[in-house]
């Protein structure tokens, strides 16, 4: 080449530089000493439960349980469903949030943000008088159609839904504000529609907040108890998810030995999908 | 031809722009200071900004005609267009970033416009790298061959050059040249940098604060500037008021006298009569050096003038050169500002010996004086008009 081009420098290779440790010294010592505490009381409970669980060969053995067999059943349908739910139509609501300003656009997002931070009790009395048997549109859906929502794991799944669909309504959100618009706008000079140029410019460019939404969205779904038990009650193979069966089992269904395996297969769910998260969150950086 | 009326109200303020111009293989440029609305005409006519009304025409199609309710979406307009930042799709490589537009036409008329496209943009090394892997310069290149390959009836080009430094720069301005020639496809290019606008096009529409203010080949804005605005914009530093003080007969020329100069200037466009006050201008290198004491029978229509060189400012290849002359055109106020700006290539400079003489007879050819239009504001007895200096060609 008859001049030299200077080779841009990577996002990735500076992140990497960028991050810069300090050496270890004195203050060290003072610090850890400072949140040893609460260090070990986050860790040791849940050091105990595995150490129980393998110990205790609970495992294996309730791992085929009936109780434990249908709860993990449930939860992967319901939680699922809710995870598709979430996406079809919270997609559309975040790109608009994302592209378009209206007015009443700043109460519509606290609105959306408001199920995230409500307590999950909050959240089934107001499914119970909307969709209930008695409520606004349960009551007109039982006189229509004969249909009952209340207590049916149908009920596990919209509570699922209230609480955890805003996760991947703020991420996907994020993800499209940070997305260029410009992209989408040469792309539609390149003779794209709107629609092919969202799904070949707009996902691939937002897919690691769309993932890392879905994922928080699933893990929210997947833990939820107060608006489950509330909205749909638990009934063994219609809607107690495993949240409800392990409060079940100490309840005396099966005891403690079920929900240590209940719960361990929760903390190593949870665990698999923060470490996930992360992993999309630096990814997006690169 | 290209034809583009539109208005469009803005937040701080209107844009209104109308101008034609003959495309055929050539290029227009949209020249003017930076926030003045080129590159949001630019969007109107690729069809992403939507007018309050309007009318575009590219080559005898409608692509907007508001009055008619036509509305051709950007998608369908077959237009390609660059944007400033040449927003490469990230997750693509280059070659699939330039096969975008054409990603459903058949397999080997992709194949054979893309070989094309990467041979004469010099991209074959370069397929399988991701945009943030490439150079300023690559990735224009790739933004450039990608609007192409859609086989496009009009490209458009908003400030490709600016982000580059000035020797990628210039290889691409030649680059853009070949392409002119080689595709002979209508340009439209929005630049703030006169030497590129010049350079790139053959036309030039000058919009200030929204409005088109000159439409019109290259050297009738660079030598005759519609108004006070373009003649700045372009340079052209030497700007004078005057009064006429004589019409020639059948119009020849008009005598103007400002302060206590006087100059032959050819008739205007314009009808004046005698007394009119008028603003006139020369650019800096149509004024010429001549021998003082020689020529002396020299005719009226030279405009000779006496001066001394105050200022002197080398560009490598000229100089710019500020002199105070003995019967000036204004009131000069402070003992440092200058009469007119003259400038000559460096070869002219050494050859006649300006660095040892500093006094000098100019002339200013009566042909080389543009009459602007009709003096505004107030009178200009007992005023400094002296322009306050601005960058420009040189």
């Amino acid at each position: 080449m008859a001049f030299t081009e200077i080779e841009l420098e990577s996002p990735t290779r500076r992140a990497k530089r960028a991050r810069t440790y300090r050496p270890f010294n004195r203050s060290v010592v003072w610090l850890l000493l400072g949140g040893a505490p609460l260090l070990l009381f986050l860790v040791v409970p849940l050091v105990a439960l595995l150490v129980r669980s393998v110990a205790g060969g609970s495992l294996f053995e309730f791992l085929s349980a009936p109780a434990v067999v249908s709860a993990l059943q449930l939860s992967l349908v319901t939680t699922l469903v809710t995870l598709v739910l979430a996406v079809v139509f919270g997609t559309p609501l975040a790109y608009l949030l994302a592209r378009y300003d209206f007015r009443g656009k700043s109460l519509l997002d606290t609105l959306i943000d408001l199920p995230m931070v409500l307590p999950p009790a909050v959240a089934g009395v107001a499914l119970l008088i909307t969709l209930g048997r008695r409520g606004w549109i349960g009551s007109w859906l039982e006189e229509q159609f004969g249909l009952t929502i209340g207590f049916s794991t149908v009920a596990v799944i919209l509570a699922q839904l209230f609480v955890a669909a805003p996760f991947y309504i703020k991420s996907a959100k994020a993800g499209f504000e940070a997305t260029d618009p410009g992209f989408e706008r040469v792309a539609t000079t390149l003779g794209t529609g709107s629609l092919e140029t969202f799904w070949r410019i707009t996902v691939p460019l937002a897919l690691p907040s769309l993932l890392s939404g879905m994922v928080m969205t699933w893990a929210r779904a997947l833990g939820e108890f107060g608006a489950t038990i509330m909205f749909a009650g638990s009934f063994e193979g219609k809607t107690r998810t495993m949240p409800l069966a392990i409060y079940g089992a100490l309840e005396g269904n099966g005891g403690l030995d079920q929900a240590v395996t209940l719960s361990v297969i929760l903390v190593v769910a949870s665990f698999i999908v923060l470490f996930l998260v992360k992993w999309l969150a630096r990814s997006r950086l690169n | 031809m290209l034809e583009v009326t539109f208005r469009k109200q803005l937040k701080e303020f209107t844009l209104d722009i109308d101008f034609r111009a003959p495309t055929e293989g050539g290029a227009v440029a949209l020249f003017g200071p930076s926030g003045t609305g080129k590159s949001l005409t630019l969007q109107v006519i690729a069809g992403l900004f939507e007018p309050d009304a309007g009318r575009i025409v590219v080559n005898e199609q409608v692509l907007l005609d508001t009055s008619r309710r036509i509305f051709v979406p950007a998608r369908l307009r077959r237009v390609g267009y660059v944007p400033q930042s040449y927003t490469l799709f990230p997750h693509l490589n280059v070659r699939d970033n330039i096969l975008f537009g054409v990603r459903k036409r058949p397999r080997p008329e992709q194949e054979s416009r893309l070989a094309e496209l990467l041979r004469v943009l010099r991209l074959e090394d370069l397929q399988e790298r991701r945009p943030a892997r490439l150079s300023g310069g690559q990735q224009q290149r790739v933004a450039l061959a990608r609007a192409l390959i859609t086989d496009p009836q009009i490209l458009l080009l908003d400030e490709p050059f600016t982000a580059l430094d000035s020797i990628i720069r210039g290889r691409l301005q030649e680059e853009l040249l070949n392409i002119k020639e080689r595709f002979r496809l209508p340009i439209v290019l929005v630049t703030h940098d006169l030497n590129e606008a010049y350079t790139l096009s053959e036309q030039m529409v000058v919009i200030d604060q929204g409005r088109v203010v000159q439409s019109d080949r290259r050297d009738e804005v660079l030598f005759r500037p519609a108004t006070e605005a373009v003649a700045r914009f372009t340079g052209t530093k030497n700007i004078f008021a005057g009064r006429v003080i004589e019409i020639g007969p059948q119009e020849s020329y008009v005598r103007l006298r400002s302060h206590r100069a006087e100059v032959l200037a050819p008739y205007p466009a314009f009808p004046v009569e005698p007394g009119a006050l008028l603003d006139f201008c020369i650019r800096p290198e149509r004024v010429l050096f001549t021998i003082l004491g020689r020529s002396r029978d020299r005719g009226d229509d030279g405009n000779y003038m006496e001066g001394k060189i105050i200022r002197e400012v080398a560009h490598g290849t000229s100089y710019t050169l500020y002199l105070r002359l003995d019967k000036p055109f204004h009131k000069t106020t402070h003992a440092t500002s200058y009469d007119l700006m003259v400038g000559v290539s460096a070869e002219v400079y050494g050859r006649i010996g300006i660095a040892e003489q500093k006094k000098w007879l100019v002339a200013l050819p009566k042909e080389q004086l543009h009459i602007i239009g009709s003096h505004r504001g107030s009178d200009i007895d007992g005023q400094d008009l002296q322009i306050t200096s601005t960058s420009g060609l040189v």
